[in-house]
């Protein structure tokens, strides 16, 4: 087990051992597997053991708020970030083959150079290093204490998921710079950002707690740029490198939508209450993302040892000022202190389900190929904590940061909520819901509680209402009623966020829920240059066999009718043109199973359900990244390949069949120099990337 | 990758152990999706009251609203041999005219729904629908209802063969 969680054995290898069946599952016989499901019914839903608590309780410790990562001037920079990659050399450890290698560990060349960064260089520069877990002792949730249920800032904060569970060890968890809470970045349209990320995880890729990978690769979901910065798959980096995202942060159709940039819709908040105009096509506004791992096969281990953060985006339409009335701003929860981005009311909520050995050190079977739940739930990394609230309206930006679980979420008492986002895109209209829909797995909602309607001293909470039996898919969604009666089996059905009416806001709540927030785009004068099907199931096969870019597993994606294909980076399923429009349909071809399929690039617009637009529900009538197929379930969307090129990968974001191997890559390789037609895959090594030629193309493909 | 790095000097140690120790491996051949689905549509009346008292809380000026309509009940029963069998109800409430009793205005839901369920022959499911005036900013004063669907099914075909709806109040 030691062997294959460190590398050294691969799923493959099993599977041609006849270890692994080729649906997915480690045989389960009598000493194969400590993780096969046992008979005990209190296995649900991990098919481990139950995660001991050690006698913590539910809502006895408070919810921190995200740590905002520092915004510095990027000239503070050291080295310099480039357009091209840093190929600077340092000695490689002997434990990665020694010798030297670039200090950057983006590929190098023109075709992966920051696309544009003349045009949009960089002004803010974002660090962080992805690390072993640590004490945090530079908390900065950028509220003060009353506004974080008392914490204050600069609190030390050791790894615990609550103050009674053991503190994890070093390689238990891996995050951003090796602390909770999880981190959170702020940026505004216009003003570009240069996240630079450090690898300090252990050269010694057998120290890893059991589960995850030093090599990483960060996606910014659902940022719209270059790919060089969209976290490819294969663009991975080593312990010790660093690798320069660059995040114009601009509204899609900057080439050809209000060029001129006339229209304030399509604007950034500037520092004194205004707006700065910027090109691109306003009905592109986006809010509310999140950035994490990518590694090839690896991406559920690593996200869930801790490599997820968010990404909230300012707008001139989103400004995070609740109080500026101009016309333009919807002035939705926030706060008012400053002209932009104020955290006061807008809450990032990430919800995820962990499960822990009996010495309470966080848990991955890194053998179950049908999708992993944990049996502990958590907000913002902490058990079932609560949240002081005023009586008022707050903004929470949902994430759904499980790797293979859904969410359907409530308030206790049937309170309405009202969802105005979703995958970080403001809706056309608000939707008023008692219970929102199922969250698949990377989804985001974002919904506006007011707690006006409740008394100082009241409490109420978030319940989870979807049961899980296991990772396959959701097995039912209970009413509020039978999950707060603790009948179910699932330990993360039920109460896991409490919030605490402790007070009147000082000032009058003067935010506001308009009745209408971003229509759709207009797509009437855009024509259709293709239309392609994808189809997501089992009984994958491999056609490649390349050593480093191929993988199987038991799922597969099928491209336009041919075969169920495992996942190879290195082979094109897709390519489409610049600058035009496609419609794509998304079946499930896996019968019972849900798999909520994730595009990159650009944000899509649903046409269909099952055929039919008249099965699209009002939450799903705006722009989206994230598609549920739902069982035996088919869904068209349409979207726009504009203003960046490169190579992109669309998924299941049931991350656990993305990595086995629910994966294809299609590419945008024809808008001119330095691209390629087709682009050679990147190959990455300590010593340096290197390229290869794709592995295939399909026929249907260009 | 797990392909190519293994660290200097592994051997085929780790690899021959794990083999020995694990015997008696089954190989079972990839199964694709045997997958059946049956679509079934209904609508059902409703005919139902939500009382002023239930949500003064949300709205000091609230008042009884009659709800009277069909209900539209889609349902998609999936069976999957890896998977026990499973059926996904879709609710639209949007038919209902619901008419508040002292203002006589008008009220209306978003009131779509989508849940998972086992398929069993008879299924009794609760869920919350929130409804609000039919006004530019009503939505922010919406209240809750309880709408309970009584659903059989013939769990051979998956086919849905009776709904029922009753609509009333939630109290938590």
């Amino acid at each position: 087990m030691k062997a294959f969680s460190h590398g050294q054995l691969s799923r493959r290898d099993l599977i041609k051992m006849g270890l692994f069946t080729a649906a997915g599952i480690l045989a389960p016989i009598r000493g194969l597997s400590p993780f096969v499901g046992s008979a005990r019914a209190d296995s649900i839903p991990t098919g481990a053991p139950p995660s001991p608590l050690f006698g913590v309780q539910a809502f006895t410790q408070p919810m921190l708020r995200f740590d905002v990562l520092a915004r510095t001037p990027v000239s503070a920079l050291d080295p310099a970030p480039t357009a091209e990659a840093n190929q600077t050399q340092q000695p490689v450890p002997a434990l990665l083959g020694g010798g030297t290698g670039p200090i950057e560990g983006r590929p190098p060349g023109t075709i992966w150079a920051h696309q544009r960064f003349a045009k949009f260089p960089p002004v803010v520069a974002v660090e962080a290093t992805q690390a072993q877990a640590t004490t945090n002792t530079v908390y900065n949730p950028g509220v003060p204490p009353s506004l974080n249920s008392g914490v204050a800032p600069s609190s030390s904060i050791p790894l615990k998921f609550h103050p009674g569970l053991p503190t994890q060890g070093r390689n238990a968890v891996w995050t951003f710079n090796g602390t909770i809470p999880p981190k959170l970045v702020q940026g505004r349209y216009g003003e570009p950002i240069l996240f630079r990320h450090h690898n300090g995880l252990p050269a010694d890729v057998t120290q890893n707690g059991g589960f995850g990978r030093h090599t990483i690769s960060t996606h910014e979901h659902n940022g719209h740029h270059g790919a060089e910065n969209d976290g490819f798959t294969g663009a991975f980096f080593f312990p010790g490198q660093f690798y320069d995202y660059h995040w114009p942060i601009v509204h899609a159709g900057i080439l050809s939508v209000n060029t001129n940039a006339t229209d304030p819709r399509a604007g950034s908040p500037d520092d004194s209450g205004g707006i700065t105009k910027l090109p691109g096509d306003w009905h592109e506004t986006m809010s509310t993302h999140w950035f994490h791992d990518h590694m090839f096969s690896f991406t559920s281990q690593n996200v869930y040892k801790g490599n997820a953060a968010m990404f909230n985006l300012y707008s001139s339409l989103d400004r995070g000022n609740e109080a500026i009335s101009d016309g333009v701003n919807l002035r939705l929860p926030s706060g008012t202190a400053k002209p932009w981005g104020n955290l006061d009311y807008d809450v990032n909520l990430m919800l995820a389900d962990k499960a822990w050995d009996r010495n309470g050190q966080l848990f991955f079977d890194i053998f179950n190929l049908d999708g992993f739940i944990g049996d502990v739930m958590t907000v913002n990394l902490l058990y079932k904590p609560f949240f002081e609230v005023e009586r008022r309206k707050y903004r929470f930006r949902i994430l759904n940061a499980s790797v293979s679980r859904f969410f359907k979420l409530a308030l206790s008492d049937g309170s309405p909520m009202i969802q105005i986002a979703n995958d970080g895109n403001l809706l056309p209209h608000p939707v008023v819901l008692t219970e929102l829909d199922e969250i698949g797995i990377a989804e985001r909602y974002d919904i506006v509680i007011d707690f006006s309607r409740y008394g100082v001293g009241a409490r109420v909470s978030l319940v989870n209402l979807t049961e899980h039996q296991d990772g396959k898919k959701p097995s039912d969604d209970l009413s509020i009623a039978e999950a707060l009666a603790g009948k179910s089996a699932d330990p993360c059905v039920g109460k896991f966020l409490e919030f605490r009416v402790v007070r009147n806001p000082a000032t009058p709540d003067v935010s506001q829920v308009p009745a209408t927030l971003i229509p759709n785009p207009d797509l009437s004068k855009v024509p259709v240059a293709r239309q392609r099907v994808f189809e997501f199931g089992r009984g994958a096969d491999q056609t490649t066999n390349d050593p480093v870019t191929s993988f199987f597993g038991p799922w597969g994606v099928k491209t336009s009718g041919g075969s169920m294909l495992a996942a190879d980076y290195g082979r094109i399923s897709a390519a489409p043109r610049f600058g035009t429009r496609e419609i794509w349909t998304l079946k499930n071809g896996g019968g019972g199973w849900d798999h909520p399929v994730h595009i990159h690039f650009e944000e899509g617009q649903v046409l269909a359900r099952d055929g039919s637009a008249a099965n699209v529900p009002a939450w799903e009538r705006g722009r989206k990244d994230v598609y549920r197929l739902r069982p035996s379930g088919d869904i068209t969307i349409t979207m726009q390949f504009r203003d960046w090129g490169g190579m992109f990968m669309e998924h299941c974001h049931n991350t656990v069949h993305e990595d086995n191997a629910m994966l294809l890559r299609w590419e945008i390789d024809d808008s001119g120099a330095p691209f390629l037609r087709p682009l050679p895959t990147p190959i990455a090594t300590p010593q340096g990337v290197t390229f290869e030629a794709p592995t295939d193309v399909l026929s249907s493909a260009f | 990758m797990e392909r190519n790095m293994m660290a200097p000097g592994t051997s085929s140690t780790a690899v021959s152990l794990l083999a020995r120790a694990l015997t008696g491996a089954l190989v079972l051949a990839a199964s694709s999706a045997d997958a059946q689905s049956a679509v079934s549509s209904r609508a059902s009346g409703v005919d139902g009251t939500l009382s002023a008292g239930a949500a003064v809380q949300v709205d000091p000026a609230a008042e009884n609203v009659h709800c009277s309509g069909d209900l539209t009940i889609n349902t998609k029963a999936v069976s999957d041999p890896s998977l026990p069998p499973g059926v996904v109800v879709s609710i639209d409430a949007g038919g209902l005219v619901c008419v508040g009793q002292g203002t006589r205005g008008r009220y209306v839901s978003d009131g779509q729904a989508t849940l998972t369920r086992l398929l069993v022959a008879s299924d009794v499911i609760k869920t919350t629908l929130a409804f609000h005036k039919n006004t530019p900013n009503g939505f922010l004063t919406a209240r809750t209802a309880l709408l309970t669907l009584s659903l059989t099914y013939d769990t051979t075909t998956g086919a849905l063969t009776g709904a029922t709806a009753n609509l009333g109040d939630f109290l938590p």
